[in-house]
């Protein structure tokens, strides 16, 4: 751990970026068809309780982030290997994300750039903030945040007035019934990007008001499911729910139909921009929890050592983790249902089952 | 110990990140000049008769003739160069040999397809326009009504001196002045074509006059050009292939039941003689479905407001008597054209007028049951219109100048 502090609002627009973060342009949820937002919205429900779990461990060990207390609730011999996992799915989360950037990039407006170029300057862009410490990428944030808001707003609002939005285009609700909602909350929705937010559970301990942090945090997940699930809805309601599935980016289909009079149009570049201070906060969440980790595990004095080496970890293994994109997304569904769940929501609710037993005995 | 490696990076570090900014910041690796650039503005797709290939026809910019000072009047503003392939984007990168730079698509305003392709079919077209990073969805969409796209895209325009600009003019006109056609975005065409048992109405334009002279700059020496492109209609597609036109007075009930009529002018009678024009200010029309007796029944509200634009008749028309009579009139034809155009969809068997789609949204359930019959369906399925109309004012004059004859 560095010595830092970050303020509720601060916290509240990291979360609100990193959920943001690639889940934004992507076609989240369109497994449910018409339903996609109410997928996102039942994930948030999800996400929410999650975070209430994660909250809860929290609560217990202010002081310490998740591959510390691991150690505190499972003892060195199980808690340290944990901890260890837990710092290389951080890594594999940040690789992720950062093809998953690079890639959206490439397919959408960087057509000849090779991914190793795009990953290079995003890399070297983060790994520099990230030696800055936690309190520079916070403060960012806050910048970014007031950025991100206009973008939507705006976006919002010339939508509306080019007229493209057909409302019809999300009826009838439920056609299908609950199954494939309910089935693509499960696969999808919740895991991506609400499970995501174990992330967080690092950086609890910074918080300068523990009470209040925690309030906000709620605050800002639930926005983001709602922007999320909002966007999502626009994207039908503009596209049509053919176009919007068979889209790679349902937002990017989406901004380009806005048309003034022939006039305002290719608003491409502010989704564009919406996807790289997105991915570039998720990136920098994960590397920067993935740096914590194995400083405390390890016992590392200064993370800063630590920054460029896993750095050029992640960057090398967001080249090779996939072949192509149809692979990246296929593996990702998978990693999904499977690598995700268990991090985000099956060890931390071991952890906290423990750690109640335990205090019970204790008792 | 931490010093001294910061001072090595200050001394090592520094310029080899200023060598780094050389390569990252000198430009974009994707930089495209636009002087090594053509700009096309609208694509034409038709099918070689022989081969089975695409023809695929751009017509670029030449950038030189269109920015004002240096235009010399002597050659033609636009260039038009066709291409075949295998495949759509295989004749997209051959067109562009014909030229000498990259084909830009981003600036694409019009897709035009031959009608011949169009009998054959045209769900084969639509995928490289929605894969391509380039194209866009804003896209409009016409068919070249007895003719070829290469034929209608090689032919110059008067006033706007590219006929792609032209063509979208005087589809937005018709769209916005007399509500006869509409312009069909690639988002709306692509919904309509892929979307099983629906139809769609594309907006026809055709050429009048010998090609030959239209694609002359001559052609544009006379006050009334020989070779002219014209709004002609709008075709009306099944299942991606065309199966019939609609023609100019048939096509304004399409306009109104799919909410897209802007602007009109409806001729009322006028007792004992003369006519009344009303010019339609907006109109919102709004369908709805039902279910009776395992029957879809769609109920098609349309709202109308307008005002008197020419009075050649004695009538008083500062009595709000007279104005209810006009409105009444006004919504009759109204009715009429809209159920003419119900009757023509029938006949051609394409559901141009969404009616599935309200039937899906209205009642989901009987949906399943019918979703598979509607082709069936559509043909026996009962339309109720109801318009109402509001004569909001009657321009400068009150009373007719033939009132006191």
């Amino acid at each position: 751990m560095e010595k830092a502090k970050i303020s509720p609002g601060q916290m509240a627009a990291l979360i609100f970026l990193f959920e943001m973060g690639t889940a934004l342009v992507v076609s989240l949820g369109l497994d449910a068809e018409k339903d996609a937002w109410i997928a996102i919205l039942l994930g948030t429900a999800g996400g929410l309780a999650l975070l209430g779990l994660y909250a809860s461990l929290y609560r217990r060990y202010p002081d310490l982030p998740l591959t510390s207390y691991a150690i505190e609730i499972l003892g060195k011999w199980i808690g340290w290997p944990l901890g260890l996992l837990y710092a290389l799915f951080f890594i594999y989360g940040a690789a992720r994300d950062m093809r998953d950037g690079a890639d959206l990039l490439i397919t959408s407006v960087l057509d000849q750039t090779p991914l190793v170029a795009i990953g290079a300057l995003m890399m070297l862009t983060i790994g520099y903030v990230l030696h800055k410490g936690i309190e520079v990428l916070a403060r960012t944030a806050q910048i970014y945040f007031a950025v991100m808001v206009v973008l939507g707003v705006l976006s919002n609002l010339l939508l509306i007035v080019s007229g493209v939005i057909d409302v019809d285009r999300l009826l009838p609700v439920l056609e299908k019934g609950w199954g494939p909602v309910l089935d693509t909350t499960l696969t999808q929705s919740f895991e991506f990007p609400f499970a995501e937010m174990i992330c967080f559970t690092m950086l609890f301990p910074y918080l300068s008001r523990p009470g209040k942090g925690i309030r906000w945090s709620f605050v800002a997940l639930f926005a983001s499911g709602l922007v999320l699930s909002f966007s999502m809805a626009m994207n039908i309601a503009v596209l049509g729910v053919d176009i919007a599935s068979r889209s790679t980016f349902p937002l990017l289909t989406t901004i380009s139909l806005v048309n003034i009079k022939e006039f305002i149009q290719r608003l491409d570049v502010f989704v564009v921009m919406t996807l790289i201070i997105g991915d570039f906060f998720k990136v920098a969440i994960f590397y920067y929890v993935a740096v914590l980790g194995i400083s405390g595990l390890f016992r590392i004095g200064d993370y800063r050592k630590l920054v460029y080496p896993v750095g050029l970890i992640i960057y090398c293994l967001s080249l090779i983790i996939a072949a192509n994109f149809a692979e990246h997304i296929e593996e990702g569904n998978l990693a999904l249902s499977s690598v995700f769940l268990l991090f985000g929501v099956f060890l931390p609710l071991l952890l906290w089952i423990v750690a109640f037993v335990r205090q019970r005995s204790l008792a | 110990m931490l010093r001294k490696g910061n001072v090595k990076i200050r001394r090592l570090g520094l310029p080899g990140l200023a060598l780094l900014g050389l390569i990252f910041l000198s430009g974009c690796w994707d930089y495209r000049e636009l002087n090594e650039l053509s700009l096309a503005m609208a694509i034409g797709i038709d099918k070689d008769a022989k081969t089975g290939d695409y023809r695929v026809t751009f017509q670029i910019v030449n950038s030189k003739e269109i920015a004002g000072r240096n235009a010399t009047g002597a050659v033609a503003p636009v260039a038009v160069f066709t291409e075949s392939g295998e495949t759509v984007f295989e004749a997209v990168r051959k067109v562009a040999l014909k030229g000498s730079r990259r084909i830009s698509l981003q600036h694409l305003r019009d897709l035009v397809i031959g009608e011949r392709l169009a009998r054959e079919g045209v769900k084969e077209l639509f995928d490289l326009l929605e894969r391509d990073h380039e194209s866009r969805l804003t896209t409009r969409v016409y068919i070249a009504r007895g003719t070829d796209a290469e034929t209608l895209l090689k032919t110059l325009t008067p006033i706007d001196e590219i006929p792609a600009n032209a063509i979208l003019g005087k589809i937005q006109l018709a769209e916005s002045t007399v509500g006869e056609n509409y312009e069909v975005q690639l988002v709306e065409a692509i919904h309509g074509i892929y979307r099983k048992n629906a139809g769609l109405a594309i907006s026809g334009i055709k050429l009048t006059g010998p090609e030959t002279t239209g694609r002359k700059r001559a052609n544009l020496m006379h006050t009334d050009p020989p070779a002219a492109l014209k709004v002609a209609g709008m075709a009306v597609m099944k299942n991606g292939k065309l199966v019939g036109w609609l023609n100019r007075n048939e096509t304004r009930g399409v306009a109104w039941i799919n909410n897209k009529l802007k602007s009109t002018i409806v001729n009322l009678k006028c007792e004992p003689k003369g006519k009344i024009a009303v010019e339609t200010y907006g109109s919102a029309t709004k369908l709805k479905a039902d279910v009776r007796d395992d029957r879809p029944v769609i109920r098609i509200i349309i709202k109308q407001t307008g005002k008197v634009g020419e009075a050649n008749c004695p009538v008083d028309l500062t009595k709000s008597d007279e104005i209810k009579k006009l409105e009444q009139q006004w919504e009759a034809i109204t009715v009429h054209e809209v159920k003419q155009a119900v009757k023509l969809a029938k006949r051609l068997n394409s559901d141009i007028l969404g009616f599935g789609e309200a039937v899906q949204r209205d009642r989901p359930k009987a949906w399943k049951a019918m979703e598979k019959e509607w082709g069936e369906l559509f043909r026996t399925c009962k339309a109720e219109v109801t318009v109402e109309t509001v004569l909001l004012r009657t321009g400068m004059t009150t009373k007719s100048s033939m009132t006191n004859k």
